[in-house]
């Protein structure tokens, strides 16, 4: 198998995937949760099956930037703008006197609040990104460290273009950028670079042992030797999120779907970008 | 490497703890007829202090697990002279009064950035949460001074009464509710009409005399004779100071009628606030909800435990069994220090892909040896060393991300961090030491040696 010799039409397909998120990302932004974006939002229990478009009717009366959606036969999930105490008092009234709903769940976010998560969330990427280069520079050298963070830039393009489409293009609720999905991103930065150092680990042990390989050789026979690894690791891993995606509860859906999305690409990445980079690198620069 | 009895011994040790805490809470709960959720009374409580880790010793539900309301307060115009952490401190103690006043024991207030509070209140929906942090007073007590009031005092204090005396301005004169250590309605015997009792401590029992004793030196009427209590920005009492008051209490009467007089004894029981407190994010999580996502997260959880062990057997064969017992060990010490929340469930499964990670790294290593003709024990030790160094790497990269998360993240991301970070502890142990001991008690035992048990053929040279 010749992962190494093939790299560029892997690094086209990384592109193919990541190229139409950018474009997603730069036009239409992203579908943000009130984490991000502050507001009220209910998850409100009937004890008939109720439609959104009625609860959305009776809300529309309140005057509140609500939207209505449907979160299961007896459920709707009601975002509003920021509320104040008392208009949320009466919303909560008056839709348990018309339709018997009860609150099942709530959440709040305040204006404040939610910019300060937005600067939070890039900051801590950026950091923890720092702190792993620096460590991967002292391990092995600076070019694995480089290459294990553009895996890991890959990974969070892919991750974020394909919620900005699904949130924004598609317009689905599961899109939803919230807190529980930068917990997702940086979870998979860990899991990413976490596998890119497996492959990486094969690489300086198979350098150290005299051969007559070429860098390139040595590069993908490390590849294929870690392959087994590479491929139950994740599998184990995409088990466990495929169970939890099929049976958790509407809430944290988008969650476990951002980790499967995260978790697949570095896979992909520590594979068939982070070494095959090496070895660009190492052409363009035979030291 | 040889067996290490001590090592298997301190396995079993941990092992068993870890079963007993499991299983210990739902047994003690029924055996003293307890509820089945919050603080178990008269079990202790592990405190890791600089990490912000207190846990009882039981398998523990977090909010979003159990049902409850999550808040986040922030305090701003803080009163001038007050340092914001202070404030926040004071803030603190003044929540924390208020919510376990109200019979709430289980509930954390604590303080989170320069002034922020956290509240978790489990049991209590949205509604009663507010009205239980509800309306903090905070009093104060000034005296007319001749001047003019500044652009300062009238917005401290409501202009027209800041103005009611032509040539007097009110001063503050230090005096604040957080010397008020209790508050109580009472009668006046005279009038018979409601008014608040209140009394001070040592030193705002001090100033009250300086201040009483100094105010009747002047004429009984004047505005210098009189003292002014303010709560919040209103003024509630301006009296003529008849004699010092040097007992440490004081009372306040001014048309109370007996429900008023009651509320603001409790509110002055709250203690003062320096500033104004108000919501800046809420979440709240119904009991039905709660307990249904226990449900899923804990079927989630098993079902998907399930599949990696059978997935191990399976490809690993008798390492796999060995892996899976390592696994399962795994899972009964993180379910005994973990709190149980979403977050910290994402932070459990991807520990345990890290876990089976290890042995995996381990298991493909000693297939290597196995191949290349070592004997089975010098396979074992030779894969445990030589996954070593990967092991080691992806999880101290593994540990910077969640360094980065706990001191820098939101209190949910914290959550996690913490987790994820005593998963990746967890599970490096777990796979180092215990899948290795085990591995080394197999390669002692004579019909564990064939090697198809590991999934490997014997190689065609020895």
């Amino acid at each position: 198998m010749d992962i190494v010799g093939r790299r560029n039409w892997y690094f086209l397909l990384s592109l193919a995937i990541i190229l139409p998120g950018i474009i997603s990302m730069l036009f239409f932004g992203f579908r943000l949760g009130i984490d991000f974006a502050g507001g009220d939002q209910f998850n409100i229990a009937f004890k008939q099956p109720t439609s959104a478009a009625d609860v959305q009717k009776e809300m529309d009366t309140f005057n509140v930037e609500a939207t209505v959606q449907q979160a299961g036969p007896n459920n709707v999930l009601i975002t509003t703008k920021p509320l104040g105490i008392n208009e949320e008092t009466a919303v909560r009234d008056d839709l348990n006197k018309k339709f018997g709903g009860t609150v099942a769940s709530s959440a709040f976010v305040g204006p404040t609040i939610a910019k300060e998560l937005v600067v939070g969330a890039g900051a801590l990427i950026a950091i923890a990104s720092i702190l792993i280069v620096a460590y991967l520079s002292f391990r092995f050298n600076y070019k694995f460290a480089v290459c294990a963070i553009l895996a890991l830039l890959h990974d969070v393009f892919v991750l974020t273009g394909v919620y900005s489409i699904l949130g924004k293009i598609l317009n689905l609720q599961l899109g939803e950028i919230n807190t529980l999905f930068v917990t997702a991103a940086l979870t998979v930065i860990g899991f990413s670079v976490h596998d890119t150092i497996v492959i990486f680990d094969r690489i300086r042990e198979n350098l150290r042992q005299a051969s007559r390989l070429t860098f390139e050789q040595n590069v993908n026979l490390s590849i294929i030797q870690s392959l087994a690894r590479s491929i139950n690791t994740s599998m184990t891993v995409v088990f466990v999120l495929v169970a939890l995606f099929l049976i958790s509860p509407q809430n944290i859906k988008g969650f476990t779907l951002a980790l499967l999305i995260g978790i697949v690409s570095g896979t992909y990445s520590s594979i068939f970008n982070a070494s095959p980079l090496l070895v660009v690198w190492r052409r363009l620069d035979p030291r | 490497m040889r067996v290490d009895r001590r090592l298997l011994f301190l396995i079993g040790v941990i092992a068993l703890l870890a079963l007993f805490i499991d299983g210990f809470a739902y047994i003690y709960r029924a055996a003293t007829n307890q509820p089945l959720t919050g603080k178990i009374r008269g079990i202790p409580t592990l405190n890791i202090g600089f990490l912000g880790f207190s846990q009882q010793i039981y398998v523990h539900k977090g909010l979003d697990l159990q049902g409850g309301t999550h808040l986040e307060l922030e305090i701003t115009n803080v009163r001038s002279g007050t340092p914001i952490r202070e404030a926040r401190d004071i803030a603190v103690q003044i929540v924390e009064r208020r919510v376990n006043s109200s019979g709430y024991a289980e509930s954390v207030v604590r303080p989170e950035g320069d002034n922020r509070i956290l509240v978790e209140l489990p049991g209590v929906n949205l509604e009663q949460a507010k009205q239980i942090l509800g309306k903090t007073s905070y009093l104060t007590i000034w005296e007319w001074v001749p001047g003019i009031p500044d652009a300062k005092t009238l917005q401290e204090l409501n202009p027209t009464n800041a103005n009611q005396y032509q040539g007097f301005k009110p001063q503050f004169t230090n005096i604040d509710g957080s010397m008020i250590t209790s508050a109580s309605r009472s009668t006046d015997p005279n009038t018979n009409l409601p008014d608040v009792q209140f009394s001070f401590n040592s030193k705002g029992s001090d100033l009250f005399c300086n201040l009483t004793r100094d105010r009747v030196s002047h004429p009984q009427g004047t505005p210098e004779n009189k003292i002014a209590i303010f709560i919040d920005k209103d003024l509630v009492e301006d009296a003529n100071v008849q004699s010092e008051i040097c007992g440490g209490t004081g009372i306040i009467t001014g048309g109370f009628t007996p429900a008023s007089a009651q509320a603001l004894a409790v509110q002055l029981n709250s203690g003062a606030l320096p500033g104004t407190i108000s919501l800046v994010s809420s979440t709240e999580v119904g009991a039905t909800l709660g307990a249904s996502t226990v449900k899923l997260s804990l079927l989630a959880g098993a079902f998907g435990l399930a599949i990696v062990i059978v997935f191990m057997l399976l490809y690993y064969r008798l390492p796999g069994v060995v892996a899976s017992v390592a696994l399962l060990l795994y899972a009964a010490i993180a379910l005994a220090i973990f709190k149980l929340t979403l977050a910290g469930l994402a932070g459990f499964i991807l520990s345990v892909g890290m876990a089976v990670d290890a042995n995996v790294l381990i298991f493909e290593r000693v297939k290597e040896e196995l191949r290349a003709g070592r004997t089975l024990g010098a396979s074992m030790e030779a894969g445990v060393r030589r996954a070593w160094p990967a092991i080691r790497d992806s999880n101290i990269s593994t540990l910077i991300t969640c360094f980065v998360l706990y001191f820098f993240g939101a209190p949910l991301i914290k959550g996690f961090a913490i987790t994820l970070a005593i998963g990746v502890l967890v599970s490096m142990f777990s796979a180092i030491v215990t899948t290795q001991q085990f591995l080394q008690v197999l390669a002692g035992l004579r019909p564990a040696r064939r090697l198809a048990l590991y999934g490997v053929q014997a190689p065609k040279a020895a």
